[in-house]
């Protein structure tokens, strides 16, 4: 019997171990009862099931013309979005978008530092002590 | 997608797990909220190597897992999927804490209304500028009316710093709203899992461990520590995140300035990995520089704290945040920042002085136990939701 694949842990992730019911649909992987998703039918796992919730989300069509894939993508989720809530104010994406292209362009990565660890920066995701 | 109604968020756009300082804050903090409300919703930034969707007892976390390389999209793509897990959320949810503005944009403006909490550990608009040097001022102005719309709207705010309350006050926020509660450290305990053998092999030496930002001052160390080299035997030791450009920047400067022999690199080691090195320290330094990020805004340092902890003379850069810390003389020695030459001053007075290194180590360690444990941290914060959540 395999094991379980799907990580779990508050404070440090560790691989689950319980004996596998079946491989998820999606990655298959291995994936115990409780690291099912009831929400798919329990054919997929937790980790499968939230991405493709995810994905759904910000995959809606855009039509930003001259824009990256990457930022089409996430555009034409957004006027979605700001439809039916009330940030308007700061929203990206359409006409009245409050970035501009200048402004996003400043942040691609390569701009960037490689490693620079600031809240949410830290894009090759490898340990580090920044101070909080 | 939730399989329970929270009735509390905790909301990072920060990895977690993960080994940062900012990850340590992230486990004490949302613990704390969830033990006080009996579990909840924690949201914070993922990747590959995350699981996206947890549940662990009373806590499910959700973590967002799309790749966006560029920093304002990621930070907006993470809003939007936080507005659509409080849709979600129902109006279950009493309380939503949350430690960037992006998060707060989705959770002040949610028609779901709840007791909302910003923990202001940093600002994107101060902070971004070290690691994007080409973002303009015209857009940290607009991200700055951002962290404004949101710091006027959140409920509370909490801070580790005095200095950060100062320059939220200066921006016009309610000082009764803002409670500061410091950060913490647990005074060392881990024995056995590592052993010293290779730190007690490089004695004596200094130690600096974090990263590698401008903002922590490591040049003018590598240019203090040429200046004590006539110090008999005695080392650098840098425990940084990983190697990197900047890392290859400062061993070149070690090389010039003829140094690089003594000095020993180790990168992206576990807390049980560090603390061998900690723990056999003669001395640590904290030698942050005197920038906008750590003047203007402020910050708290942890790895000053966990040095106390530990028993280690701390030398730090004379800052009003730091010195919320550490009391010059007593539990370690504050030096003027950016001057190499002070700070070799006072790691040479350490160096002769054994009885001062005792003294300001223990006095650290007692002020740690008395003052900034983690225990402390985690009253101060039940006090806020108890105020909050009545
Ligand atoms: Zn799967
Ligand atoms: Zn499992």
């Amino acid at each position: 019997m395999n094991e379980c694949m799907s990580k779990q842990g508050f404070f440090s992730l560790r691989p689950c171990g319980e004996p596998a019911a079946t491989n998820c649909a999606t990655c298959s992987r291995p994936v115990c009862s409780r690291h099912l998703s009831p929400t798919s039918g329990f054919t997929q796992c937790l980790d499968c099931t939230a991405r493709g919730v995810e994905g759904d989300a910000l995959r809606q069509p855009g039509s930003n013309p001259g824009v990256d894939d990457d930022r089409e993508w996430a555009y034409g989720y957004r006027r979605g979005y700001y439809a039916s809530h009330s940030y308007a104010p700061f929203n990206y994406g359409d006409d009245d978008s409050y970035y501009d292209d200048y402004d996003m362009r400043s942040f691609d990565r390569d701009l960037g530092t490689s490693n620079a660890g600031i809240t949410g920066t830290d894009a090759d995701g490898k340990p580090d002590w920044t101070d909080s | 997608m939730l399989q329970r109604p929270p009735r509390a968020l905790y909301s990072a756009f920060d990895r977690f797990p993960s080994r940062k300082g900012a990850g340590v804050h992230i486990a004490r903090f949302a613990r704390t909220l969830f033990d006080y409300t009996g579990g909840g919703l924690l949201y914070a930034l993922g990747g590959d190597d995350f699981p996206a969707h947890q549940i662990e007892d009373d806590v499910e976390i959700v973590r967002f897992s799309s790749p966006f390389d560029n920093y304002l999209e990621r930070a907006g793509a993470f809003a939007d999927r936080l507005g659509v897990l409080l849709d979600s959320a129902g109006d279950s949810l009493r309380v939503a804490h949350f430690r960037d503005p992006w998060s707060g944009l989705a959770i002040v403006t949610h028609p779901h209304r709840c007791r909302t909490i910003f923990e202001v550990n940093g600002l994107p608009s101060i902070e971004l500028p070290s690691a994007y040097p080409a973002a303009a001022p015209s857009t940290l102005e607009k991200i700055a009316r951002v962290e404004q719309f949101v710091l006027e709207r959140a409920d509370a705010i909490v801070t580790p710093a005095m200095t950060i309350r100062d320059h939220l006050i200066g921006r016009g926020i309610a000082a009764a709203k803002i409670d500061v509660i410091p950060n913490g450290a647990d005074v060392a305990q881990i024995d056995g899992q590592h052993d010293d053998d290779e730190a007690i092999a490089a004695k004596p030496y200094i130690l600096y461990f974090g990263s590698l930002h401008p903002w922590q001052g490591i040049e003018n160390l590598i240019r203090a520590f040429a200046r004590v080299r006539d110090l008999e035997h005695l080392q650098l030791v840098l425990c940084c995140s990983h190697e990197s450009r900047q890392a290859k920047a400062y061993m070149r400067l070690a090389e010039k300035l003829e140094v690089a022999p003594r000095v020993i690199w180790r990168f992206g080691l576990s807390a049980a990995q560090l603390a061998p090195w900690l723990r056999n320290a003669m001395l640590s330094v904290a030698p942050l520089t005197e920038c906008a990020r750590n003047i203007v805004q402020g910050c708290s340092p942890l790895k000053i704290l966990e040095a106390m902890a530990a028993g280690v003379p701390v030398i730090a850069s004379d800052l009003p945040a730091v010195r919320e810390l550490v009391t010059d003389g007593v539990e370690g020695l504050l030096v003027q920042p950016d001057r190499p030459a002070a700070l070799a001053r006072a790691i040479r007075i350490l160096f002769e002085y054994p009885d001062l290194r005792a003294s300001l180590g223990g006095e650290g360690r007692r002020r740690v136990e008395s003052t900034f444990t983690w225990e402390h941290a985690a009253a101060r914060l039940r006090a806020v939701y108890l105020r909050e959540l009545q």
